[in-house]
């Protein structure tokens, strides 16, 4: 992809509205699944799916094109009434919208292929449920031209736009053929819009007799400013309705001049028409006055005319619906006059909602700015470091200014910031299609409840959050839930609620993903540990360290592996990810209530709040997020156990201790013993919220980092999860506390192994 | 008589060149090859169209030679005269 490609970066944009119009789609539909919905809801699915088509159709998405179309078709069925919003209507709807979001992913290149027996099977149920109680004329290639007799009945009465009274709506049938008039303005070519596409969809509906019109064509030497000198006259000899036809052209509205009109009647209207364009507005204006959001006067908005036009409508069989007589964009804005994009699309909640403006950014910019916003921090605490080293005194001029700009560069930080924090509703709205397919394979009823899902959150954070919330809600369905049965023997509803919960919990964001299931089986959970080695027979384990067991690696508790979890890397998988981006997840289960799992993330990765330490000569910074404690430990608190294993008593328990500078290989072989050197405990918790104490010298303070990475910049390194630059412009290692340990472990192994040998 | 191939793609973002390329032959008889044309926009239409008003006035001979079925196809959707393609080969 070219950025300086324009028509590349508009098919971007028109992704970027698909992500966006898919979400709408999926809030209305989950919306009518809880029964929450009304028309307003309907037509906004509607509208949603109709944007999408209408985008995919000016980028020559077929394939996409058609089955929208069908779905689109479907909706309308459903918000024009001549269809009930029944329960099969819903699970219709359901499938149709995971099986769009599918063609734009496919579209867009994300997934390798699309099923295409799956697309097909429920576009074909659409249109089986379309069919159900009569044909309808849109969904199905509508025949050529027939011959048949109401031709001769057919009369049509020109002044027909008072869409507010039904009565007026001529109980005419469909005419025979349209006159389409269209003239393209350059705007239409500007957006990436093509008339040969609008044309060939035209051609789609029924046989087409198509002129061009080259009358207002310029010199080929005026033609290097771009211009739309082109106009098309389409004799269309299929009676399909007026909506197939204004479809087509409705993203195309503001950018064209459109006349539609029936065929063998239109001298009646012509005559009509060309009193002049002031009546064609007029009329429109009176057309559209009743519509709550009427454009402006010179612009009108085919959506709320059709959908008038639709409302008054006689109900009637589909195929028997009454056409609208004709509807006309009027002479639009001159090409060049519009300076905004000819009116907001109808579908574009965003813009409807709440009428925020917002840019779209790209994200390395923001990175770009969010790394210059860390070295400013960086420098001015080395500027800070060496302001106070001259041992200035506190009221001087250059002390006030510091302190100023020390408080400024933090607000340029957290606005900065602030710009990556991203809802995790674009995570969350993801889950409903998940619940929907695990529940469908596992055949439990189940209803999933999201709550906070305006919680920010960096966007790195948001990014990875997928992943693991997807696990724990498979397993949750999967293992949590009983089945129907079981649970309306244990006296519950049949339908077993999932709830997926996001909050800010003291400068973190806590995700919580609880169901109404059986608990967890402490027994099983308990035998299947010691079978597979994973704690001893004799093991003495609290509830609590009972249910985090199945964090352990190679756990599984399903009997048998399923599709959905259960291959073994279930949970363990969860918390390694949820640690990779500083996280902690912990579970609190109740047997035959349920089982809550919260993971809490920092809300960002950037910036880390650490205890900056020495140990072993070297400055340390040790993560906030999972220091308990810290305390200089009395003589007597340290015990050595074998060769050169310590622990130390810490609330009459006693906790390993790590000799951090030892095991990070600061100090040499050579170094004092710990009992040798003055330094400080710091107890830590690692992975499954087990205890630990590190050992340092001592502690300088707590302060808030720019993280680096080490990776990036210099290599991996075992026990160091990055690197940040102090104040006086050292550089110093973040601690990875979980690996330390591990690290730890590793070597006092070996040093058994060289004993025992 | 000079000859020009069109390239494959004539869509709104091929005008341009099209354009200034077919300014540079004016005054001289021009036959385009439409045979490696796959697909043909609005734009590039009209401008063929203005190109061939403006070699008909100088009385110039100007023709789009063996077009390729993609050309003959979109060329006949757009509803533009048929004789403008020619498929012998044979401008005049």
């Amino acid at each position: 992809m070219s950025a300086d490609d324009p028509f590349e970066a508009i098919k971007q944009t028109f992704f970027l509205e698909c992500e966006e119009l898919l979400t709408d789609l999926e809030a209305s539909v989950t919306a009518l699944t809880f029964g929450d919905g009304d028309g307003e809801t309907i037509n906004a699915a509607f509208r949603a799916i109709h944007s999408i088509k209408g985008g995919a159709g000016a980028f020559g998405l077929e394939e996409l094109v058609r089955f929208a179309h069908v779905f689109e078709t479907y909706m309308d069925e459903l918000r024009s009434g001549r269809k009930t919003c029944d329960e099969t209507a819903i699970r219709a709807m359901l499938h149709a919208s995971d099986v769009l979001a599918d063609h734009v992913s496919f579209a867009r290149g994300l997934i390798p292929s699309m099923d295409e027996e799956r697309s097909q099977t429920v576009a074909n149920d659409l249109r089986a449920l379309m069919d159900d109680g009569g044909p309808v004329g849109a969904a199905a290639p509508t025949p050529g031209p027939s011959l048949d007799p109401i031709e001769a009945e057919f009369d049509f009465k020109p002044v027909m736009f008072d869409f507010g009274d039904t009565t007026s709506v001529p109980d005419d049938v469909t005419p025979e053929g349209w006159i389409i008039t269209f003239k393209p303005h350059i705007r239409l070519y500007e957006t990436g819009n093509e008339p040969a596409l609008l044309l060939r969809e035209l051609a789609r509906l029924g046989p087409c007799q198509i002129s061009l019109d080259t009358s207002e064509l310029v010199a080929l030497a005026d033609l290097g400013e771009p211009s739309a000198c082109l106009s098309w006259t389409i004799e269309l000899d299929a009676p399909v309705e007026l909506e197939s036809i204004t479809e087509i052209f409705e993203f195309v509205e503001g950018e064209c001049d459109l006349v539609i009109l029936p065929k063998g009647n239109s001298a009646a209207f012509v005559e009509e028409s060309s009193a002049g364009d002031v009546d064609i507005a007029a009329l429109l204006a009176a057309a559209t006055a009743p519509a709550p959001a009427a454009p402006a006067t010179d612009e009108v908005d085919i959506q709320a005319l059709l959908a008038m036009a639709t409302a008054a409508a006689v109900p009637a069989p589909a195929a028997d619906a009454p056409a609208p007589v004709a509807s006309v964009t009027p002479t639009a804005p001159a090409p060049s006059a519009p300076s905004t994009k000819a009116a907001a699309p109808s579908g574009n909640a965003s813009a409807a909602a709440g009428g925020q403006a917002s840019i779209r950014v790209d994200l390395d910019r923001i990175d770009k700015l969010i790394n210059v916003v860390g070295e400013l921090v960086i420098q001015q605490a080395m500027l800070a470091q060496s302001v106070a080293e001259c041992g200035l005194a506190a009221s001087s001029t250059v002390k006030v200014g510091l302190e100023d700009l020390e408080q400024l560069s933090r607000e340029i930080q957290d606005s900065v910031m602030a710009i990556r924090a991203q809802p995790v509703k674009s995570v969350f709205q993801r889950m409903p299609r998940l619940v929907r397919e695990v529940a469908e394979m596992t055949g439990k009823n189940v209803r999933l409840i999201t709550e906070g899902e305006a919680t920010e959150v960096d966007k790195t954070v948001v990014d990875r959050l997928a992943e693991p919330i997807t696990h724990m809600i498979r397993n949750a369905i999967d293992h949590g839930l009983e089945d129907a049965e079981g649970r309306t023997a244990s006296g519950k509803p049949k339908e077993g609620t999932i709830r997926l919960a996001a909050l800010h919990r003291s400068g973190r964001i806590v995700i919580e993903v609880s169901d109404d299931g059986r608990g967890i089986n402490r027994e099983r959970v308990r035998k299947i540990a010691i079978d597979r080695g994973l704690i001893s027979a004799d093991a003495n384990l609290s509830n609590e360290e009972t249910d985090n067991l199945i964090f352990l690696p190679g756990f599984s508790t399903a009997d048998s592996v399923s599709d959905i979890s259960g291959r073994g890397v279930g949970m363990d998988v969860v918390r390694r990810s949820i640690q990779q981006l500083g996280g902690r997840i912990s579970i609190a289960s109740t047997p035959g209530k349920g089982s809550v799992f919260t993971m809490s993330l920092p809300l960002t990765l950037a910036v880390l709040d650490g205890m900056v330490v020495r140990a072993g000569g070297q400055t340390l910074l040790s993560p906030l997020s999972s220091i308990i404690e810290s305390f200089t430990p009395k003589e007597g608190d340290l015990h050595r156990i074998g060769a050169r294993d310590w622990v130390i008593r810490f609330r009459d328990r006693f906790l390993p201790l790590i000799d951090t500078g030892r095991v990070l290989g600061f100090a040499g072989p050579d170094a004092p013993e710990i009992t040798g050197r003055d330094g400080i405990a710091i107890v830590v918790e690692n992975e499954g919220g087990s205890q630990v104490a590190l050992w340092v010298d001592d502690i300088q303070g707590q302060r808030q980092v720019v993280i680096k990475s080490l990776e990036t910049n210099y290599r991996k390194v075992d026990g160091i999860s990055a690197a940040t630059i102090l104040g006086d412009g050292r550089v110093a290692l973040i601690l990875d506390i979980d690996a330390l340990v591990v690290l730890g472990r590793q070597q006092a192994n070996q040093s058994e192994f060289k004993i025992a040998s | 008589m000079t000859s020009f191939a069109l390239p494959a793609s004539l869509d709104t973002r091929a005008a341009p060149a099209l354009h200034e390329a077919l300014l540079s032959f004016d005054g001289h008889a021009l036959t385009l090859d439409g045979s490696q044309v796959e697909n043909l926009g609005g734009q590039c239409l009209q401008i063929l169209l203005a190109a061939h008003e403006a070699w008909a006035k100088h009385e110039t001979p100007f023709a789009i030679e063996s077009p390729s079925d993609a050309l003959a196809a979109q060329w006949s959707a757009f509803g533009a005269p048929p004789h403008l393609l020619s498929p012998q080969g044979d401008p005049q």
